[in-house]
């Protein structure tokens, strides 16, 4: 913790460039930090957002400029030394130690405290980690392993070692990705504290309504150049999207396409898994766009996975087109013309060491086998007109999908789930880590779909997608169906009040 | 500002013991102790335990290491070729020299070098662990029966002392056995080295992150299994009447037997230190009556494999009930 | 793994098979000139005797090993197949169903393997470590370390004979691995296998059971087994029940030298072929020497830590040899070069 007053610079990148080869990751980067604010950082994927960061926190040095601290210039030759001098990088994925205990967790690499006999304080390291988690304003029991915590108290976990660094720029990378409205909530309210503690916190996001109610300043990178910056009362929406991507998008997105709601083509009745969900019914009819919303840890994808096969529900029923199924593996529900796409898609949807046309073969291969042998011809010209179709962006079908940007990656996915041409189609966060360009050619895509009659079951996190795509939005909490909405009544505060528990609505 | 509601305490004392890696081979082992001293005749004998005791002694102080490698994330299966040689050097000196006790520390120096060898493949030039360490078991044992193929040593009662010797009325390897058990329990419960061991193995990268120097903990855990090696050597020539050069071979398919015996996980970052320890005797143990019910010693091997598959079946269950439970 | 532009997949993958064959013709090419009398067409085709067990059941194994899988009791499994095939016969079984009772026993065999491993999910170096010990197990229980022989003379001819120059063991090799090439390559099935090894939880998002993959690779396998097993009694004229000891090193350090890498989803047929050529004939060439045939272990292992250190650095060396172009390392969207994750955090898929 520091005196300094608020609005004074702590930290500043000072023409920061980084090259690799003749490309420039970011470029000519000129941005301070102050004392006791919370700036957002914008950008599509791919702007330099993390490699800037990077370099600020000595993950990297830079190939041009220099950072400051305190107005002094210096160099980190390693995160370490970014780490001594009040930098700490709160990233994404968990980099915490399942089966060690939180206080050993919140310790790190510290030297552990030593008692007169020699051995291990370790009295003292939970006392401190208690403090500091005090000073978060939480309370957990410090011998509790890592792993049996909720990922927002995992989260918690991560900053509370920050802390323990005495960290006075926490650059917090999409923070909550994995956390539920009211974590996020107590998140930010924690975020709060520090920055009243006068530290800096910087949110990278793709989540632009978290950037306006929580961060004090904004600053935008596109192409690895920093496009704009300022208090965030001299943007809007719109104008921070245009600084993003460079055009003019008014709304996420328009539907254009009006469709008639078609027959009933999934019913779901009564579907329980003890524990998981239960007693889920709704009916989703063809050329509809039924969203699926909630919490995370509300069951939605366990539902999804329920639906397909994947991990089968005890007790209900599942109706295709009028005819009950019972689906025990995923083959069988893609034989009933249900095509699903996973939640992860680098861990569940895509093999990333192959091509792109391997990739989008694979979920239907039977389609490309002639006379016993999987034709190479016949599968490239289908993975050619994907391409085409789904607007892949990449310079050869020959290329590991590991090299693929998100979004590309993400409509190599939609191209080879839809290669059966499934009537029933679940999504399962279609459009997360997808940069903005990228997600509007996916709802286009999915509003495709149901012009062509198909029923679609959107499941999101981000109420913006749901509220523009969705006909109806279905809601769950703690595994229950609480509510599902028509058109008219599909809003933020319905959604979130329902996704909360606090209102129930069925028809 | 709110306070999150903290995980429920309601793990009982009993209920973390009984969710402790190795509890299961514990209840295994008590089992087995009781049902043996009932069922099989002299098995609960001083003469006989105090030999069982001898006979897990070079296994034991092995599988220690080994086990720490296990925890550590990686895997060793180079240790029979390991003290093969490392038996045949110390024989050498020992006999040569007429000092066994220098012929040890050489034989120390050159179990550091192996274990280095195994580290630096590992480590630094990136070859996966199983691929490292079965490349310098064949390399090693190749090289012993080059060098030593046709030579049957018998060794002088001197440099037999390791295995044959007793200090304080208690046998030398048990002694050696104690010393390297205290080691370890020590370094894992009080060094730095023990917690770095546990956050490699369990997530190597935000070990990384965190500053922790990765691959040297690594590499000291291929040394430590030399070193192991080098102490398990002088007890097996101590032990073995004639030694040829292809002695120890499918020792370490024992070890590994021990450590997954003894419920440490081969994925990494879960185990602990008594784990090897239960494995070790457990497997002295059942081989132990099994010869003394008169079983020929040609079934050892499919005992063994009984053994460990049961386990195995055995691990594989109790998971995927846990699984479901959390 | 460094991102190559267009169709540089395709030719860093036959660069390294290329490479393994150049390195096979270069192998024999200095041996004939180094060693007297080495190269006579007759004496390599017999060298290739010996061959076959171990080539036969490296198909297997590479079946195994790109599913992600590992198996160390094929050895153990020789021996019990040696066993089966001697005492059923020696017991009174006309050949040609003792034979049969051979490839029951490695099928079977192999089937528990994959049962076990499948069913329970259990680790493959753990199970396969007790049927290691299980399989050698029963071998020595039932022969009791006895040698059995005296087989009839067309059965010896299978093992010995030649049809033309050609041995009939390295015919039944040449076939099979043709068999499993085609298999792994352009089947359904073998897409599938890949498919298990590089990322099970996706095949199984996509439709396919990665369970029933893994016990059809090791049964497979363990019909493999049961092959060279029939053909080593051919060959040999004898059935003992310590066959096969230490060669399940030898059969996976020709995978990986043939360029399967063991965390699955990498490999190919005719790289382990090559690769199972190259290491058995160098120990060939030194035997024929006369240096002491203890050097090939010391190879073998040699040979295994290089091959892994190639494979893994084959990109740099195909950019040093001018036949692939650096142009486009492989780059995050935001031109890192480190692979770090921007987007959603997940937990990592288990094989």
């Amino acid at each position: 913790m520091n005196n300094a007053p608020p609005g004074t610079v702590a930290y500043a990148l000072r023409n920061v460039s980084k090259r690799f080869g003749p490309v420039y990751a970011c470029h000519d980067i000129d941005l301070e930090f102050f004392h006791g604010e919370t700036i957002g950082l914008a950008g599509e994927n791919g702007a330099g957002k993390s490699t800037s960061m990077k370099c600020l926190a000595g993950w990297m040095v830079p190939s041009a400029g220099h950072i400051e601290v305190d107005g002094q210039p210096v160099r980190f030759g390693a995160p370490r030394d970014a780490e001594l001098a009040g930098i700490a990088v709160i990233p994404q994925e968990l980099d915490l130690f399942p089966e060690l205990p939180v206080y050993e967790n919140i310790h790190g690499n510290l030297k552990w405290p030593r008692t007169r006999t020699g051995t291990f304080d370790r009295r003292q390291v939970r006392e401190a980690a208690r403090n500091v988690l005090s000073l978060l304003g939480v309370s957990l029991d410090v011998n509790v392993q890592v792993k049996e915590l909720s990922p927002a108290n995992q989260k918690l976990v991560q900053i509370a070692r920050a802390i323990n660094l005495d960290a006075r720029l926490l650059i917090m990378d999409e923070p909550t990705a994995a956390l539920t409205e009211l974590e996020s909530d107590r998140l930010f309210h924690v975020i709060n504290d520090l920055r009243a503690q006068g530290r800096t916190i910087v949110h990278i996001t793709h989540k632009l309504d978290e950037i306006f109610d929580h961060c004090d300043r904004v600053a935008v990178l596109r192409d690895g150049e920093l496009v704009a910056q300022g208090a965030i009362s001299e943007f809007d929406a719109a104008t921070l999207i245009l600084h993003m991507v460079g055009r003019k998008v008014s709304r996420l997105y328009e539907r254009r396409i009006s469709v008639p709601r078609g027959p009933a083509m999934l019913q779901v009745e009564h579907l329980s898994k003890p524990g998981v969900f239960s007693d889920i019914s709704f009916t989703l009819h063809g050329g509809e766009i039924l969203g699926l919303a909630g919490l995370i840890g509300a069951g939605r994808s366990e539902l999804a996975h329920a639906l397909v096969g994947f991990d089968p529900a005890e007790t209900g029923r599942i109706k295709v087109k009028g005819e009950p199924q019972t689906f025990l593996h995923v083959r069988q529900s893609m034989e009933k013309s249900i095509g699903y796409l996973p939640e992860e898609r680098r861990s569940q949807g895509l093999h990333l060491p192959y091509s792109v046309s391997w990739n989008t073969s694979f979920a239907h291969l039977e389609k490309f086998v002639r006379g016993g042998f999987v034709s190479r011809r016949a599968e490239h010209e289908f993975a050619a007109r994907s391409a085409r179709e789904f607007g892949v962006k990449t310079a050869s079908l020959d290329m590991e999908v590991s090299l693929l940007s998100g979004g590309n990656q993400q409509k190599v996915l939609l191209a080879k789930v839809l290669a059966g041409e499934p009537e029933i189609v679940i999504l399962d966060e279609p459009t997360r880590g997808v940069d903005v360009g990228a997600k509007s050619e996916i709802y286009a895509l999915i509003e495709q779909l149901v012009a062509d009659g198909k029923a679609v079951l959107l499941i999101s996190s981000e109420m913006e997608e749901l509220i523009a795509l969705a006909d109806r939005v279905a809601v769950m909490f703690e595994g229950r169906l609480t509510a599902i909405y028509d058109k008219p009544d599909i809003n933020q505060e319905t959604i979130g009040s329902a996704a909360s528990g606090q209102m129930t609505h069925v028809q | 500002m709110s306070s999150s509601s903290a995980a429920v305490q309601d793990h009982s004392l009993l209920k973390q013991f009984a969710a402790r890696p190795d509890f299961p081979a514990l209840v295994f082992l008590l089992v087995v102790f009781v049902g043996f001293s009932l069922f099989v005749p002299s098995f609960w004998s001083l003469g006989n335990l105090v030999n069982t005791m001898r006979q897990t002694a070079p296994i034991a102080i092995v599988a220690l290491a080994v086990n720490q490698i296990i925890i550590a994330g990686e895997i060793d299966i180079s240790m029979g070729s390991m003290v093969a040689v490392l038996a045949f050097i110390f024989a050498g000196i020992s006999e040569a020299t007429g000092m066994p006790w220098l012929a040890m520390a050489i034989t120390l120096a050159c179990g550091g070098a192996f274990g280095s060898v195994n580290g630096v493949l590992a480590t630094v030039l990136g070859i996966p662990a199983i691929i490292a360490t079965l490349g310098t078991l064949m390399i090693l044992r190749g090289a012993l029966l080059i060098g030593a193929g046709s030579i049957t040593l018998y060794a002088s009662e001197a440099t037999r002392i390791f295995g044959n010797g007793r200090i304080v009325g208690v046998p030398v390897e048990v002694w050696i056995f104690l010393g390297v058990f205290v080691y370890f329990a020590l370094l894992a419960s009080q060094s730095r080295y023990g917690r770095r061991v546990l956050a490699v193995g369990g997530n190597a990268r935000a070990a990384r992150d965190i500053g922790i120097p990765v691959n040297a903990v690594r590499f000291w855990a291929y040394v430590q299994v030399g070193l192991c090696c080098a102490l398990a050597a002088p007890v097996f020539v101590g032990q073995v009447a004639a030694m040829t050069a292809n002695v120890g071979a499918g020792f370490e398919l024992k070890v590994i037997a021990t450590v997954v015996l003894g419920g440490t996980s081969l994925s990494g970052g879960r185990g602990t230190v008594l784990a090897p320890v239960i494995g070790a005797v457990l497997l002295s143990l059942i081989l132990n009556a099994t010869a003394l019910v008169r079983l020929p010693p040609t079934f050892e091997s499919l005992i063994l494999g009984v053994i460990i598959l049961i386990s195995v079946a055995f691990i594989g269950v109790r998971a995927r009930h846990q699984e479901r439970a959390s | 793994m460094s991102g190559l532009s267009a169709s540089t997949n395709w030719r860093r993958f036959k660069f390294g098979q290329l490479g393994l064959l150049a390195l096979f013709i270069g192998e024999i090419a200095l041996m004939s000139a180094l060693i007297p009398g080495y190269f006579s067409l007759d004496g390599l085709l017999f060298a290739s005797q010996g061959f076959v067990e171990a080539g036969i059941i490296a198909l297997g194994m590479t079946l195994v090993i790109v599913a992600g899988g590992l198996d160390i009791s094929v050895g153990s499994l020789l021996g019990l197949v040696v066993v089966a095939v001697g005492y059923s016969s020696h017991a009174g079984l006309p050949l040609p169903f003792a034979m049969v009772v051979g490839l029951l026993a490695g099928t079977a065999g192999g089937a528990l393997n994959g049962s076990i491993i499948a069913l329970l999910r259990m680790n493959p170096l753990v199970v396969t470590l007790g049927t290691f010990a299980l399989f050698r197990g029963i071998a020595l229980a039932i022969s009791n370390s006895l040698a059995v022989s005296g087989f009839p003379e067309w059965f010896q001819f299978l093992g010995q004979g030649t049809i033309g120059i050609v041995p009939i063991p390295l015919i039944v090799l040449v076939i099979l691995a043709v068999v499993f090439h085609i298999l792994l390559t352009q089947t359904l099935f073998g897409r599938v296998v890949y498919a298990v090894g590089s990322n099970a939880l996706a095949t199984q998002f996509s439709g396919r059971d990665p369970d029933r993959i893994r016990l059809a690779v090791y049964t497979l396998q363990g019909f493999l087994v049961g092959v060279a097993g029939i053909l080593y009694c051919a060959r040999v004229s004898s059935a003992r029940g310590t066959e096969g000891l230490g060669l399940e090193f030898v059969v996976i350090t020709m995978v990986i030298f043939g360029g399967a890498r063991i965390t699955g989803g990498h490999g190919s047929i005719t790289g382990t072929v090559l690769g199972g050529l190259i290491i058995w004939y160098l120990q060939d060439g030194i035997s024929f020497a006369g240096i002491r045939s203890d050097w090939g272990l010391v190879i073998t292992g040699l040979f295994l830590l290089a091959g892994v250190l190639f494979n893994e650095n084959r990109n740099a060396l195909g950019v040093m040899f001018g036949l692939l172009t650096d142009r486009h390392q492989s780059r995050d969207d935001d031109g890192s070069n480190t692979h770090e994750k921007q987007e959603e955090s997940h937990v990592e898929s288990t094989a």
